[in-house]
């Protein structure tokens, strides 16, 4: 493998033949070299003290090189792993910002304000990281906590950091509302969606003159001049899917609408991603689990101050820090670990298939 | 006016102490009321919550309140009584105007007649179609005042689309003035009109498809009006020798008179109207063959 490595790396090098393709060849291989070198650094440091462990000779040094063993174990199984991420291919819309839906499920009350404290959680993230992040609309329940809200964050890669927050999310607590202080289960839905820029994208869809239907909610009557309601709620309805997005929470109607569009291109790039690997699934006939199952994938237990994913097996001792956005990372960056465990055993899987 | 039940109201105090006050204005509606309790707050300090609410239960304008109206790419339109509040009706219109314009290359000279606001000359300019020249005229002193507000404060967007352009509001009667008696030497070889002139007929003032709080606090001098500043418009669309115009109106019977005028003048005019979901909105012209025939895509209807 390092051999074709450097067959494709001179081949680059040359600079002959170069195009937007192998920019975008080279940039993926020169960032997985880099990872690559820093992996081979520290094997060889590895070694060293290895050899040096064993040394019979100096028992100071073979106490140091323990200790600085203890270090370099864990560093260079993260770079291993990291190496095998580099490897795996790229997610289809990694680079790109993203759309978090999020939506109450069972647990009435409670479930609401728990939608409401998710989507604080996921503001707060995006503000540790100095993330553009926006609040697309927020449906608030008379009673407190969320009808359904959503949130963009326009911050290049965030889709791909955030894919793994998709799923129903459960939360164990003594509810405010509760008056004889018993934990209650509530379950909030979250939906990640790639933002698709306008314009410029690549991605973007042209919509066809009948494939939309605006509609602009507003009192009967002739408008114009007659009105100057302040309701600028839109409805698009996408007709060959059916998807329907309404948005009304800014006071200008071009706005609301822009929001709108931008949230069904979201949808129907997701749509689209899903069906396709559906479409793979079924094709090779997969068992195997994967981090994406829309089932239960995290568990937050306040009484006990703690966080489970339940793909990664985690536990967390921190409930705060991650409702506050600060020590989420920690829980996906073992998510993302655990994808890349799964995925890279599925490459080989392949490969042995195929060498057969 | 419906009247509102007990149990919204209860239900309303129970979200905040605010709520209720804003129940009138949305017709019953807590969604909606809860929408313009949150814009209060965000917009507004503290201190002026409660007025605002209990202004808004006299149904005061929520645009007056706030002092402003978001309008198309950004903008924000100051908005203060005196003057019509830029409608979501005429956003529209505007917006689907400006993408069809931006496909003529050559910078173009536009007169917005009766500016108010000044919403649709500044929309205009802000947007990608490219302008040389946008002059307003209103007759209003206050109108005109806030228009040059609004230039002034929205000059960023305006530099960023048109840095070239030049924009002026000018005080000008068009019921007793010709144009040249307004603009001097510079009445000529304009290439788009658009107005949004008085266009409630005095029925219609009488009845009840105007909005109480149109009628109790917008200024009737920009609402009321009919055929007259049609007739006027089109002497004007002549005197400039303009080869497109865009107008809102509200019947069918001044987009008819539009057309019917011109056509006597010129028989080289189309007409078509524009509808949105309260009905015939506006009436659009141009010369047949000139650089404006894409202007059809705005029309759902041709007249005559």
């Amino acid at each position: 493998m390092t051999e074709e490595l450097k067959e494709l790396e001179s081949r680059m090098s040359d600079g002959k033949t170069f195009n937007v393709e192998d920019a975008k060849k080279f940039s993926r291989l020169s960032s997985f070299t880099t990872v690559y070198q820093e992996y081979l650094g520290e094997k060889s440091n590895y070694e060293g003290l290895v050899s040096m462990a064993n040394d019979p000779e100096d028992v100071d040094l073979q106490a140091e090189a323990k200790l600085e063993l203890e270090e370099s174990i864990p560093k260079m199984d993260k770079l291993a792993s990291g190496v095998t991420s580099k490897l795996l291919p790229p997610h289809e819309f990694s680079d790109r910002g993203c759309i978090l839906e999020l939506r109450p499920g069972a647990g009435g009350q409670e479930a609401m304000i728990f939608t409401q404290d998710l989507l604080t959680m996921y503001y707060k993230y995006a503000q540790v990281h100095r993330w553009k992040c926006e609040i697309l609309s927020q449906n608030e329940s008379t009673s407190g906590g969320l009808v359904d809200g959503s949130l963009l964050i326009d911050h290049p890669g965030a889709y791909d950091r955030l894919r793994h927050e998709a799923g129903v999310h459960r939360v164990q607590r003594v509810p405010q509302t509760e008056v004889k202080g018993r934990v209650h289960t509530s379950t909030a839905a979250v939906v990640v969606l790639p933002k698709i820029e306008e314009g410029a994208d690549e991605g973007e869809r042209k919509f066809a003159g009948d494939e939309l239907r605006i509609d602009v909610m507003r009192a009967s009557g002739s408008g114009g001049q007659h009105v100057n309601t302040t309701e600028s709620a839109v409805r698009i309805t996408h007709i060959p899917t059916g998807i329907v997005v309404i948005n009304q929470d800014e006071r200008s109607q071009h706005k609301n609408k822009a929001k709108a569009l931008m949230v069904l291109r979201a949808r129907l790039a997701e749509k689209e991603r899903l069906e396709k690997v559906q479409k793979e699934r079924a094709e090779r006939r997969d068992q195997v689990s994967s981090t994406d199952r829309s089932d239960k994938i995290r568990t937050y237990n306040f009484s006990q101050n703690r966080v489970t994913d339940h793909r990664c097996g985690l536990s967390l001792h921190d409930l705060s820090g991650c409702m506050n956005g600060e020590s989420l990372d920690q829980v996906i960056d073992a998510v993302e670990a655990k994808e890349t465990e799964l995925q890279s055993l599925r490459l080989i899987e392949d490969l042995e298939h195929v060498n057969k | 006016m419906p009247r509102i039940d007990s149990k919204t109201i209860s239900q309303a105090t129970k979200f905040s102490r605010f709520l209720p006050w804003l129940l009138r204005a949305s017709r019953g509606s807590i969604v909606e009321a809860k929408k313009e309790l949150r814009w209060i707050k965000s917009e507004l300090p503290r201190s002026k919550w409660e007025r605002a609410c209990q202004a808004r239960h006299r149904l005061v304008p929520l645009q007056y309140i706030l002092g402003s109206q978001p309008f198309a790419h950004d903008l924000t339109i100051k908005c203060r009584p005196n003057v019509l509040i830029p409608r979501n009706d005429t956003e529209d219109w505007c917006v689907e105007l400006e993408q069809i314009l931006c496909d003529i290359r050559k910078p173009l000279k536009a007169l917005d007649v009766c500016s108010g606001s000044g919403c649709i000359s500044l929309s205009l300019v802000s947007s990608r179609a490219k302008f040389s020249h946008v002059y307003g005229i209103d007759v209003s002193r206050d109108a005109l005042e806030l228009a040059n507000e609004n230039l002034r404060i929205n000059s960023h967007q305006l530099q960023r689309s048109n840095p070239k352009c030049i924009m002026k509001y000018v005080r000008g009667d068009i019921l007793n003035e010709k144009l040249s008696e307004i603009l001097g030497t510079g009445a000529k070889s304009w290439d788009i009109i658009v107005s949004n002139p008085p266009y409630i007929t005095v029925d219609e003032l009488a009845s009840s498809s105007l909005e109480k709080s149109v009628k109790l606090y917008e200024p009737m001098l920009a609402l009321e009006g009919d055929l007259e500043f049609y007739d006027e418009l089109v002497k004007l669309t002549i005197e400039a020798q303009a080869r497109a115009f865009v107008f809102e109106l509200g019947n069918i019977r001044q987009a008819k008179r539009v057309a019917e005028l011109l056509h006597l003048k010129d028989s080289s005019w189309i007409f078509g109207i524009r509808r949105d979901s309260g009905g015939i909105r506006n009436v659009i012209g141009w010369k047949r063959d000139s650089e404006f025939t894409s202007l059809d895509k705005l029309c759902h209807e041709q007249l005559q």
